[in-house]
């Protein structure tokens, strides 16, 4: 179990220093069903959310929408263990979290000693949890997607983010729970014509860049060993003089700054998940041309970066 | 010349023996009228800084009206036109918001109308017919109203109907409930800033483990065996929400915020949130020289991350004695219809307004006094659609207005009421009608948390 917990201490650490987003093909989502859609509108901290507490398996499509907030806020999707409660995960699982980040931050724990902290404070349990997807960070005024196969069991929407005070929004009440049920939704898996690739050291997009709503597949290539090189992508529009270097930087949730309101850039969508063997399908639109990256987060060295300009 | 000075001392004695009978009322001091003209009610009405014995045997450094926690009792009736000298001798700008009445906008005391320290504030109003209740008065400063209230300045109100439906034979009883929190020099204490329980006390709100009635823990009152008494009960706490019981006795629940409801509604226990009023009928049913008590059973208004550990406490509030007299004979019956309350359509209805409600917002946004939230025509007919979008309760408070609940997560409630406090449990949604007669101004609704309304979980809804 203890190497369990250090799986998961590297996945979530993935996740968090990740930027992943995800969003269905926005054509397919037009052919499903109205409960494989669901509707989240951000608040500052809270999802309030279009959809029952139950959904069915299959294909589901997140809708996030930030027009109401003023922060930047993400949606990571999480599978719960068996026998685990909703309740379970916002008081032994997050206390643990918020504490550890609290320490962090207070200058209690080094960053090398972060795993075995947080270790001592999780429960058994925690090394199940499973983050089916990740964070995809979205600024206010901006809508994303993302399309998941969900298996049946129980699962929470969860924000990582934290507020300019430091607090995981999490633990100011964004988080919003509900079921799979064994019932079959007859949504189609997407297959959106647009392509992003993550290789060690590109970030290769079959795509041409113009405004409008997108569709994209993200596939992260492999090392020998067979790990992703990358777990995450994320579409920046760039100000001038924006430096990606501080982007990435800013990126890092257990950096003291990190993922705290305001952003250094503005977010338009992405996905970032940690399972290899899945494909993630995301979405995003782009209303007005301009200067814009691609950035995937690296959190032990420099990000990748693919800027672009649309006319 | 004694015999005179006999005569006067004897009629001084005599006129303070009755005004001591006339001030109180339902266990209360009453402030004093001091026009003698039939329908004016004029009183003073003064906050200052003193020290009290709130716990036995403890001084503790209080803010309080007239000298007393609570402060006393306001008593009027439908009809009356009301003068309030206010005096603020306190070393901070205060406010008096009188909670859930109908009155003009500069008289709402809101955080828009402060009152400097030594300044003065002359508040009129008029009790309009139909509004006959049970409501309470406190500060509502910007920023400032859950320390102040917390300090010990709360006080009731009883608007009474000359026409009310029940006798005035039963014994009448105000409870105000409130709680607090003591340093080990038995003075009132808050959390530091920066520390874990400041950040509880964001959270939840301020709770204290010393819970009052009135001006005491666990007080003693008495009823006799088969008597009904009549009980109005204020939740003056900043934060805690009372889930009310007695035990091995029903209530039969006849009013709430804006007064008596329609019908009667027997009940078991009742759920009183912040700011939020209740009329009880409590029979005794007990046997001569028993006694019970009135508890606050648990109530899970936490999100779960910030639930105290200690939630599922009972807590005992007072006890009611059964005194030694025979058994009262005569049976009292409830009407089945209280009074009829006007009908606000839904057909009628202009605007729905959604009020997304997270911890220390409302719409995404904190207060600012320089932003009008919202805007609405005098006498239009409104629904708000109040949503809860975290795990933890939020009581809904409207200045100026009263307004009818319409349903609760989509089911209609039971019977139409008048109320100014709605609570929105966790996850969970409430839509209320209201109409916006005769006053228009800049009316606050916010979370009546006090910690969240100070935090800027509140609005501006401007009538004009």
């Amino acid at each position: 179990m203890f190497n369990l917990r250090r799986g998961l201490i590297y996945a979530i650490t993935l996740i968090i220093v990740s930027t992943g987003f995800g969003l269905p093909g926005a054509n397919k989502a037009a052919g499903q069903s109205l409960e494989t859609v669901v509707h989240v509108e951000a608040l500052d901290h809270a999802f309030d959310v279009d959809a029952p507490n139950e959904l069915p398996t299959g294909w589901i499509t997140i809708v996030f929408s930030n027009q109401m907030a003023s922060f930047n806020h993400e949606i990571s999707l999480v599978q719960l263990p068996d026998g685990v409660a909703h309740e379970d995960y916002l008081t032994d699982y997050m206390i643990a979290w918020e504490t550890l980040l609290r320490e962090y931050q207070e200058g209690v724990v080094e960053r090398s000693g972060i795993s075995d902290r947080v270790n001592e404070m999780l429960p058994a349990w925690s090394g199940d949890v499973r983050y089916v997807n990740g964070r995809g960070l979205v600024s206010p005024g901006r809508t994303a997607e993302r399309t998941t196969y969900l298996e049946p069991g129980k699962y929470l929407l969860v924000c990582w983010m934290k507020t300019e005070e430091g607090i995981i929004h999490i633990m100011e009440g964004m988080h919003w729970e509900f079921t799979v049920t064994e019932e079959a939704a007859n949504s189609p898996e997407p297959n959106p014509e647009s392509r992003i690739t993550l290789h060690e050291k590109e970030i290769e997009v079959k795509w041409e860049p113009e405004t409008g709503k997108h569709a994209f597949e993200l596939e992260l290539s492999m090392n020998p060993a067979g790990q992703s090189y990358h777990n995450n992508v994320h579409l920046v529009r760039l100000e001038e003089g924006a430096d990606l270097d501080k982007v990435n930087e800013w990126m890092d949730w257990y950096k003291v700054g990190g993922l705290r309101s305001p952003a250094p850039v503005e977010f338009l969508g992405g996905l970032g998940y940690v399972s290899a063997e899945e494909t993630g399908y995301f979405g995003l639109n782009i209303t007005e041309p301009g200067e814009y990256a691609w950035v995937v987060f690296a959190p032990r060295g420099p990000g990748l970066f693919k800027t672009f300009t649309i006319d | 010349m004694l015999k005179k000075l006999f005569f006067v001392t004897a009629l001084i004695l005599c006129c303070f023996a009755i005004s001591i009978a006339q001030t109180s009322v339902a266990g209360h001091p009453v402030l004093e009228n001091l026009s003698s003209e039939p329908g004016i009610v004029e009183v003073e009405l003064t906050a200052s800084q003193e020290r009290l014995s709130l716990v036995p045997g403890v001084e503790t450094d209080v803010y309080a009206y007239n000298g007393r926690v609570p402060g006393p009792l306001l008593e009027v009736s439908e009809g009356d036109s009301v003068i309030v000298h206010f005096k603020n001798n306190l070393p901070e700008k205060t406010t008096v918001h009188w909670h859930g009445l109908h009155l003009p906008f500069v008289m709402d005391g809101s955080p828009f109308h402060p009152v400097g320290p030594g300044e003065t504030f002359t508040y009129a109003f008029r009790i309009h017919e139909g509004t006959a209740g049970t409501y309470w008065y406190h500060p509502h400063p910007h920023h400032r109203t859950a320390w102040q209230v917390g300090m010990g300045l709360y006080g009731g109100i009883i608007i009474r109907d000359h026409n009310d439906p029940l006798p005035d034979t039963l014994t009448e009883r105000l409870l105000i409930l409130s709680d607090n929190r003591f340093d080990d020099d038995g003075q009132i204490e808050f959390a530091e800033t920066g520390s874990r329980q400041k950040r509880v006390d964001d959270m939840n709100g301020r709770e204290g483990d010393v819970l009052f009635v009135n001006d005491e823990i666990m007080p003693e009152l008495t009823i006799r065996s088969g008597e009904v008494q009549r009980w109005r009960i204020v939740n003056a706490s900043g934060a805690r929400i009372y889930r009310l019981a007695l035990e091995g006795h029903t209530f039969t629940h006849v009013g709430s915020d804006g007064g008596l409801f329609e019908h009667p509604v027997e009940v078991d226990e009742i759920i009183l949130s912040n700011g939020e009023r209740a009329e009880l009928l409590v029979y005794g049913t007990g046997e001569p020289g028993s006694s019970i008590t009135l508890r606050d059973l648990p109530y899970d208004r936490y999100m779960p991350m910030f639930r105290p550990s200690n939630w599922e406490k009972t807590n005992d509030l007072l006890t009611l004695l059964y005194t030694d007299e025979k058994p009262v004979q005569e049976p009292f019956e409830v009407p089945e219809t209280l009074r009829k309350i006007p009908e606000l359509t839904l057909d009628d209805a202009t605007e729905t307004r959604i009020m997304r409600m997270t911890n220390g917002k409302i719409n995404s946004r904190t207060m600012d006094m320089n932003r009008v939230d919202e805007t609405a025509e005098l006498g239009a007919t409104e629904i708000w659609d109040i949503r809860n979008l975290v795990g933890m309760d939020h009581p809904f408070h409207l200045h100026g207005f009263q307004f009818q609940v319409i349903d609760r997560n989509g089911e209609p409630v039971s019977q139409r009421k008048w109320k100014d406090t709605v609570n929105v449990p966790g996850f969970e949604s409430a839509r209320f009608i209201v109409r916006y007669d005769n006053y228009p101004g800049l009316w606050m609704f916010h979370c009546h948390i006090l910690d969240h309304e100070d935090q800027g979980m509140m609005g501006v809804l401007e009538v004009k």
